[in-house]
């Protein structure tokens, strides 16, 4: 705890309702260069690195200590060193943000972005030479329910991120102007940054959910469930799902069949998609292999009769979502069986969820 | 405590010091001109030889910032790049296939790094060089 808290203190100054990083300056290698930095113009429109959560746990605004600019210029003095004669090179921050999410049951992703123009001052006006745009990813192994138990790593090597991601786009420069002058080959690559539009990670949604059969042929009952899945605009996506089932054959139908009573604990292990239709909506398909213990037992009878019971299933349905981070979740499903108990082979029915996400 | 005692415990230090700077070079990119052999791997507190279709395995990286490495009997060439802030060389194959290699450790004889790709990202790869 004592090293949490010399962390804390060194690379975090706390203000109400904002927390500051500080970048260190670590020296890169920059080679023979003849130009140095003469500004860092800060371009955002939003002069931070995005809203995340402090090691304290509360929700804060990200900044660099203490702006965005004299920290980038201040790392950067410490590599690219001003002579007399070296050319005049100004730096636009188009972006510069942070972001995180877990990407797995088993990971957590944090992500350094930053987006930058290399500029000349020409006739009082800035002209772009070079744009570079980089993601900094790093993994972290963190269980579904042990994000709490990294936070600390995460947050704490942000910092690291920005740094390398800020190296990066600098020795690209640097190759740029060399490879002008002696056409030797590149390595640096312009982008790496996510095709999607806004280069946002995909949002990792945990859903706790009570299921409850509407209607069925021969069942009532009700369900509980966890979901968790990587949201995705355009693919398809495979959800981790479990469920554990208290489902029971109707009364009557039960009594028709000479039995007082059949219930059944049921798993149902399968594999199931979702297409998103638009946002916060999701299309859901299934296939599954019910798998439990059917207990039953005959009218006038005082003994439980035990079957292990396993079958094939499939659902088909929609599942909306309208807040991102915490929320309400609904869903409808048509879902259909066969199984090997005695008393019914095939269901079908339809069955509505309630839930909510976190 | 003796004055003997004190300085015994004083040179002890002092040693151990110096071997540390010895041993954990500065990230830099002339420590990694070598060619640098696989030796074994290390995953979940337990160390692991080659398959024997690794025992060639290396990587060489040249001063004119191109890379070869042999993998399971096949070479690859490209260009690499020391990124000293993030702590990992940037691999780009010919192929334009890009791998980041993060240096966990690296002294004058030894290189401790982590291939940042799904299924190989918790285990260490160390490779060792007889070069200087």
């Amino acid at each position: 705890m004592k090293y949490l808290f010399f962390f804390a203190v060194l690379f975090s100054i706390v203000v109400s309702g904002q927390d500051f990083i500080k970048l260190k300056t670590v020296p890169f290698d920059s080679g023979n260069i003849k130009f140095y930095i003469k500004e860092i113009i800060d371009d955002r429109k939003e002069k931070n690195l995005g809203i995340h959560k402090n090691l304290k746990g509360e929700t804060v605004k990200l900044q660099l200590f203490p702006n965005a600019a004299y920290a980038v210029k201040s790392f950067i003095d410490s590599s690219l060193v001003e002579t007399s004669d070296s050319q005049k090179i100004y730096v636009k921050i188009n972006a510069l943000s942070i972001q995180e999410t877990r990407r797995n049951t088993e990971e957590v992703i944090s992500r350094a972005t930053v987006d930058l123009s290399f500029c000349e001052m020409r006739k009082g006006k800035l002209k772009e030479l070079y744009r570079i745009q980089r993601n900094e990813d790093q993994v972290f192994a963190a269980s579904v329910f042990g994000f709490t138990s990294i936070i600390e790593d995460v947050f704490l090597s942000h910092d690291q991120r920005i740094r390398a991601a800020l190296e990066y786009c600098f020795l690209a420069f640097i190759e740029h102007k060399n490879s002008s002058i002696d056409k030797s080959s590149t390595h640096f690559d312009i982008s790496n940054f996510d095709e999607n539009d806004d280069n946002k990670l995909n949002n990792w949604y945990n859903i706790i959910e009570y299921r409850q059969i509407l209607t069925s042929t021969y069942h009532n009952g009700w369900a509980l469930g966890y979901t968790g899945f990587l949201d995705d605009n355009s693919a398809f996506i495979i959800p981790y799902e479990i469920n554990i089932e208290f489902y029971d054959v109707k009364d009557n139908f039960a009594r028709r069949e000479g039995f007082e009573y059949v219930d059944a604990t049921m798993l149902r292990p399968g594999i199931f998609g979702y297409k998103k239709i638009i946002s916060g909506v999701y299309g859901t398909v299934g296939v599954n292999i019910p798998i439990g213990v059917e207990v039953k037992r005959r009218l006038g009878n005082d003994n439980d009769i035990y079957k292990f019971l396993i079958g094939v299933g499939a659902s088909q349905g929609m599942k909306i979502i309208p807040w991102q981070n915490y929320g309400l979740v609904l869903g409808v499903e048509f879902f259909q069986q066969i199984q090997n108990s005695e008393i019914y082979t095939q269901d079908i029915g339809l069955e509505i969820s309630v839930g909510f996400n976190f | 405590m003796d004055f003997r005692r004190r300085i015994i415990i004083f040179c002890i230090i002092t040693l151990g010091v110096i071997t540390h700077k010895i041993s954990a070079q500065q990230l830099s990119k002339t420590a990694l001109l070598k060619t640098w052999k696989l030796e074994k791997y290390y995953e979940e507190g337990e160390y692991y030889a080659p398959e024997e279709i690794e025992k060639e395995d290396y990587i060489q990286f040249n001063g004119d910032m191109t890379f070869t490495t042999k993998m399971e009997d096949k070479t690859y060439f490209g260009t690499w790049m020391l990124n000293i802030n993030g702590k990992y060389i940037e691999l780009k194959y010919n192929t334009e296939e890009v791998d980041k290699l993060r240096i966990k450790c690296l002294g004058t004889y030894s290189l401790v790094a982590i291939f940042d790709l799904d299924y190989y990202r918790y285990t260490e790869i160390h490779y060792s060089t007889c070069e200087k």
